[in-house]
């Protein structure tokens, strides 16, 4: 029993620490590959994002991440930074980028369900709502 | 009455001829408890505040100590007694309801004795017959009183001390033959060594400890006791004070035969720490466990120093230090 | 007898709090508080539309109402017992502070017991809370205002 506790202690600890590329999971309602990969590439230089996603929609672009536990502190600095990079690859782009949990649970949710332009259009809006409220 | 320097002796030999311990749940454990007269299963008697509770204590024991001496409560002609809570409200409420001519002492956690010598003085002068004395202490009153409420989550250190909750009276007569009677007293000063930490109490009091009873044997040359037993030093203060004994070196007995009853009270049990506090701690094992083997011929001369820190808790939070006291009493049985 | 060479005794036979062991104690104690507390705030936002920000509000209150009942049962001081600064220190530590002040001065009432001493323990972190808010407030304002730093 506690050559199992210690054993996936370790396992724990070495999981942790694995530097894997970033998990990311783009979808675009055009279709648009050329795009996608664009989006990819700015993740994929970044070391200290472990996750993103990303949607595009008519002229819109939401993006969520998280970043690895280290970097937990510098969280909006690096979605900041990220926001930036963004919106000059895509300069015709209303970019939105968020870091929260919640945005990144919602948006995968969105990007499983790969739905019709009418009905992303209300998810995402609901999204931006619910990332704007303050208290 | 032969005055020697603060050392008194008692020529009439009161004794003390009933005596009536009650406690609270929680001093089941304690390896004592065969010898308390009541065990509580609710610590505020089916009171509703702590206060009334331990009110209520106090009232029934007292009750219990007249009866066990066969007397009714107009034989009592004095009833000397106190407690910690502010102003001794639940002495002064069971004082009350018992109706007997009162007066209220106050010496901490020295009550105990401190009552005990009084009462042997105005034995000594004749014009009484029977004293109730005693004192009490009930947990959550008195914590409340001193230190954080109940529920409230803090840390204590390992030189913290448990209040008990327990109550001990005696009624105390002109001399009687098989009981055991008070041979000499001797009256505390208040010693001070700037102990400030209201969480280590037993290293405050072992000074007063040890002046009273360097006091006591000095003017007590040439008696030997079975055991001198102080009241709530715990593990902390007893180990102090069997340190200043050795490196004073008034009498090397003393350290074989020195017993703490705060120290014993809850056996050995972690979860209270250095041990018990509290009035009701001397006054339970004295006229309890003490009382009992005395009666039982086990010892013949003993001599119990109570001890008792002198504050309050805005004298502390003023940074005050804890000013202590300690009365010792002889007690012989022929 | 001198209370400097007194103290000394004292200090050499009283035994010490065990610092380290403590430490642990508390790392270990706050860090099961915390985790639960992180728990609590996955569930609002699984469950419920909060955000990573806006979760931390019914997060709080949930830890507190656990702290109270903990408190009530009489568990949370033997929480505190063991775990020392690990259970004071997180929110559930001031949700206690508070609630057992009120349960202790219920007997005298709910205007002169409860409502004057419930935060007779827990009042210090308020007023010294706000205070250094304020304090560290306008030292980063001036800062802003001299353009050291910016928000």
């Amino acid at each position: 029993m506690k050559k199992f506790g210690l054993l996936s202690c370790m396992l724990l600890l070495l999981a942790g620490c694995s530097d894997e590329k970033p998990q990311v999971s783009i979808y675009h309602v055009d279709d648009d590959q050329e795009e996608v990969e664009m989006l990819k590439e700015v993740f994929h230089d970044n070391m200290k994002i472990s996750e993103a996603s990303g949607v595009f929609f008519d002229h819109q672009l939401v993006v969520s991440l998280q970043v690895e536990p280290l970097s937990k502190f510098s969280k909006e600095k690096i979605a900041n930074s990220i926001e930036k990079e963004v919106k000059s690859l895509f300069p015709d782009h209303e970019v939105f980028v968020s870091s929260d949990l919640k945005i990144t649970w919602e948006l995968k949710k969105i990007i499983e369900k790969q739905p019709t332009e009418d009905a992303l259009k209300k998810d995402l809006d609901e999204l931006r709502a619910l990332a704007k409220e303050n208290t | 009455m032969v005055k020697n320097s603060r050392t008194y002796q008692f020529p009439s030999k009161p004794s003390i001829v009933s005596t009536a311990v009650a406690v609270g749940p929680l001093e089941k454990e304690s390896p004592f408890h065969p010898h308390f007269d009541h065990v509580y299963e609710d610590e505020r008697l089916g009171q509703e505040t702590n206060e009334k509770g331990h009110s209520q204590l106090i009232e029934d024991t007292c009750n219990l100590a007249i009866m066990k001496g066969g007397f009714q409560l107009p034989d009592i002609d004095l009833f000397l007694g106190g407690d910690l809570v502010n102003q001794m409200t639940p002495t002064n409420f069971a004082a009350r309801q018992l109706a007997t001519p009162y007066m209220g002492m106050f010496s901490a956690c020295a009550t105990s004795i401190s009552s005990l010598i009084t009462a042997s003085f105005f034995l000594e002068t004749k014009q009484m017959d029977r004293i109730l004395f005693g004192a009490a202490s009930q947990h959550n009153a008195v914590e409340r009183q001193f230190r954080y409420p109940i529920e409230y989550g803090t840390q204590k250190p390992p030189t913290g001390q448990w209040t008990v909750t327990g109550a001990g009276y005696g009624v105390l007569s002109h001399n009687q033959v098989g009981k055991p009677f008070v041979q000499s007293a001797t009256i505390g000063q208040v010693v001070d060594c700037e102990c400030t930490d209201p969480l280590d109490m037993g290293s405050a009091m072992a000074p007063a400890a040890f002046d009273t009873i360097q006091r006591h044997l000095a003017q007590n040359k040439g008696t030997s006791y079975d055991f001198v037993m102080t009241g709530d030093l715990g593990k902390t203060g007893s180990a102090i004070l069997q340190e200043l004994i050795k490196t004073s070196g008034v009498s090397s007995y003393l350290v074989d035969q020195y017993r703490d009853a705060g120290a014993e009270f809850y056996g050995n049990n972690d979860k209270f720490l250095s041990g018990a506090s509290g009035a009701g701690c001397s006054a339970t094992v004295y006229l309890g466990p003490i009382y009992a083997e005395l009666l039982a011929k086990q010892y013949k001369k003993i001599l119990l120093v109570a001890t008792g820190a002198l504050l309050s808790p805005l004298s502390f939070q003023q940074g005050e230090s804890i000013p202590c006291i300690a009365h010792a009493v002889e007690l012989s049985m022929e | 007898m001198d209370p400097n060479s007194y103290q000394q005794t004292v200090d050499e036979i009283a035994p010490k709090r065990p610092v380290l062991k403590n430490c642990l104690k508390a790392f270990v104690t706050g860090g099961i508080i915390c985790s639960v507390g992180q728990l609590i705030s996955y569930v609002y936002m699984y469950f419920f539309s909060f955000t990573e920000r806006t979760a931390s509000n019914p997060t709080v209150a949930t830890m507190v109402f656990i702290s109270m009942l903990l408190t009530g049962f009489g568990i949370y001081k033997k929480i505190g017992q063991f775990g020392g600064a690990g259970s004071a220190v997180p929110v559930t530590g001031f949700g206690n502070a508070v609630i057992s002040a009120a349960i202790e001065h219920k007997s005298e009432g709910f205007i002169l017991g409860v409502g004057v001493n419930m935060f007779k323990l827990a009042g210090p972190v308020i007023v010294y809370g706000t205070f250094s808010a304020f304090v560290v407030t306008l030292i980063k304002t001036i800062l802003v205002k001299m353009g050291v730093i910016s928000w």
